[in-house]
């Protein structure tokens, strides 16, 4: 249970594009466990997505290392953090999550096919997954007639087909009603306790920090308080 | 220490497995907008119709032109002596005539042979008070396929045996005879004498070419024979085969065939004895082709607007499959299997459009009264008065082949971006 799925060490993030520079992130020491689901947490520009980006392989600090997997992410190539990302890290965005031309079950099967998984076994785990996520009735329609909740829901199925190590989601709720954000709650947690994939959200919606094991919040790309520490102290 | 020693995703069964996603991935993509794809596919289409189309009609045109010009007088080759092509002298003959006219008759691509003697002469009228020059064909009427020697104007009839003569309308004017009218013609023999002949007109043809019509009477081959001193020997041997197009390699086959009978002739396909009338089909097929690529440049364009559109529209989408582990190589792929679907199916537009044209208009022909452009080249020949259009399946080819390229390039332009593309940056945009 101890086992670190992710380290960061003085993780920092300067956007020097503009003429003041923007401190995203500010030497953020971090660690997530296998099996924890932990919540990124803060007002909007903390740096969020930004660490979620650095630990996805899909952004590259300043200064500092970050581990995924035991793997330093920062001696990897372009084309070596692209094949991370397919075969450690499961994805799920707040919109555009999904191929349009694809149906749901294609889209799950998609990410198989470009790890070269077989046809027949391709087919089998996504409807398995679709089935075990009650996906099962909306797998032959495509993304443009699934509602919000529902696309998400099929991006997660997408991430999680794969059993990666770690599963990244930036706001995947910003745009969703309470009752959907729900679902896809519930759907997260189960995914989370039953089958075990450790998991780091990036959101400031208190309804996803409450299903989260481990909120971590940040401000002004710092880290202000982390969930961990507060387990530790029972009156926090 | 590091341990991503990950089955490369770049393998080959990965990549070919991915292939076949690309392939329906991209089918649908290209769907995604149909009025677009249809627009651009359209153009493809619309492109190959043009080129195909008038090529045909082209082709079809120029046929008949070679088919007209060449069976007039010239033939599809001429056996002749080596120097007279360039220098038509009475003493430039091919020797051995019996023996090489029954070989030409038994090769089997000969469908026609006719001897020809051939000289210059003052022609006149009965009482020698007016000569013209002009040039004196012996021809012999029972195998002769020239169709100069076989349409006579009106109140006359073609040469049928010895002793008679045809000639151009103006030359007859000229000289001041008709048909029935006796005539006198004086030359050069081959060894220097004087050549002296007379003949009966028995009728007069008007080929709408100046130089035959003033100038060129037609005699029996006998009488030529006689008069110019020839003997077993005759200035060309013209000859006929299935396809005139064919007529230089004809021409090389019958050399090695008549070969062993005299070394001391050449076998000239029409392009040789009418250069001019190649430059024509050469330069109007030029011009076509010309027109087809800059068709296939606008078309190029137009792909390329559409493929910007479709890239720019994406950058979210290819933002999210980079991010989920894609190699950009694969998007890339993708995008270049939708141009491929694209210019396939504005191929397919193309060719089914011309093939329909094509043999539509075939049916009835097209009349050439319809194109200006040939009425000057045709006017110097008796020509039908519809054409038939040839499908240019070599023109229909070269198009399918340069569309398929000019697609490809045209999608790749933009898709470029797809390496450069950032997909933090690109998701972010879209929210
Ligand atoms: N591409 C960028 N260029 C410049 N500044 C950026 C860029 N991306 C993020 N930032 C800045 O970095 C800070 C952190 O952004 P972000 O990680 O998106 O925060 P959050 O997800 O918590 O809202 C913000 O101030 C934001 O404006
Ligand atoms: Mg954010």
């Amino acid at each position: 249970m101890s086992e670190e799925v992710v380290q960061c060490h003085g993780v920092t993030r300067v956007y020097a594009d503009d003429a003041v520079p923007v401190h995203a992130l500010r030497g953020v020491d971090f660690a997530v466990h296998k099996g924890d689901w932990v919540s990124l947490a803060g007002p909007s520009g903390s740096g969020k997505s930004t660490l979620l980006h650095i630990i996805g392989g899909l952004d590259r600090p300043n200064d500092g290392s970050v581990s995924v997997d035991g793997e330093d992410l920062g001696g990897l190539s372009e084309a070596q953090l692209s094949d991370l990302r397919l075969r450690k890290i499961g994805f799920v965005f707040q919109a555009y999550n999904l191929i349009p031309v694809l149906t749901a079950v294609e889209n799950v099967e998609f990410i198989m096919q470009l790890q070269g998984i077989g046809a027949s076994e391709r087919r089998e785990r996504a409807l398995g997954i679709l089935d075990r996520l009650g996906l099962d009735d909306i797998g032959d329609r495509r993304p443009g007639e699934l509602s919000g909740g529902q696309q998400q829901r099929v991006a997660v199925a997408r991430a999680v087909v794969t059993d990666p190590v770690l599963l990244l989601a930036d706001e995947p709720s910003a745009n969703l009603d309470t009752a959907t954000t729900k679902e896809l709650l519930e759907l997260l947690r189960n995914i989370n306790e039953n089958h075990g994939v450790t998991i780091v959200t990036a959101t400031h919606d208190p309804m996803v920090m409450g299903y989260a094991k481990r909120p971590v919040n940040l401000r002004d790309g710092a880290i202000e308080s982390d969930g961990s520490t507060a387990d530790a102290s029972p009156d926090a | 220490m590091s341990e991503l020693t990950l089955p490369s995703v770049a393998s080959t069964p990965v990549r070919r497995a991915v292939g076949r996603a690309l392939i329906t991935m991209a089918w649908r993509n290209l769907w995604r907008v149909p009025r677009r794809t249809w627009l651009t596919a359209g153009g493809v289409g619309f492109a190959i119709l043009l080129v195909v189309f008038s090529r045909s009609i082209q082709i079809g045109a120029l046929d008949t032109m070679l088919e007209v010009g060449t069976a007039q007088l010239t033939g599809h080759a001429q056996v002749q002596h080596p120097d007279y092509l360039d220098d038509p002298r009475m003493r430039s003959t091919v020797a051995g005539l019996a023996a090489l006219t029954g070989t030409l008759a038994g090769h089997p691509d000969v469908q026609a042979v006719a001897p020809r003697g051939m000289g210059f002469g003052l022609v006149s009228d009965g009482s020698g008070e007016r000569s013209f020059g002009g040039q004196i064909t012996g021809i012999d009427p029972a195998v002769e396929f020239a169709t100069l020697a076989s349409q006579a104007l009106p109140g006359g009839r073609p040469l049928e045996r010895a002793g008679e003569g045809f000639m151009g309308s103006k030359l007859a004017r000229n000289i001041g005879v008709a048909p029935g009218d006796d005539i006198i013609v004086l030359g050069t023999g081959k060894e220097g004498s004087v050549a002296a002949m007379a003949v009966t007109l028995v009728g007069l043809f008007e080929s709408g070419i100046p130089d035959l019509d003033r100038g060129f009477l037609m005699v029996h081959f006998d009488d030529f024979a006689d008069a110019f001193g020839l003997e077993d020997e005759a200035h060309a041997i013209a000859v006929l085969t299935g396809d005139l197009r064919d007529a230089r390699a004809f021409a090389a086959d019958l050399a090695t065939a008549i070969l062993p009978l005299d070394g001391n002739v050449a076998v000239r396909p029409w392009q040789e004895l009418m250069p001019e009338l190649e430059q024509t089909v050469v330069g109007e097929i030029g011009g076509s082709a010309l027109f087809a690529l800059f068709l296939v440049v606008i078309v190029t364009f137009v792909v390329v607007s559409t493929f910007v559109m479709t890239v720019f529209e994406r950058t979210a989408e290819f933002g999210m499959l980079k991010a989920i582990g894609m190699a950009p190589g694969a998007i890339f792929r993708m995008v270049q299997l939708e141009g491929l679907w694209m210019s396939l199916t504005g191929v397919a537009l193309g060719l089914v459009s011309s093939l329909v044209f094509v043999y539509v208009s075939a049916i009835e022909g097209i009349p050439f009264s319809a194109f200006g452009d040939f009425d000057d080249m045709m006017a110097r020949f008796f020509v039908p008065d519809v054409m038939i259009p040839v499908f240019d399946s070599a023109g229909a080819l070269a198009m399918t082949a340069m569309m398929v390229v000019a697609v490809q390039a045209a999608a790749a332009i933009p898709a470029r971006r797809i390496w450069r593309l950032n997909p933090v940056e690109a998701l972010r945009a879209e929210e």
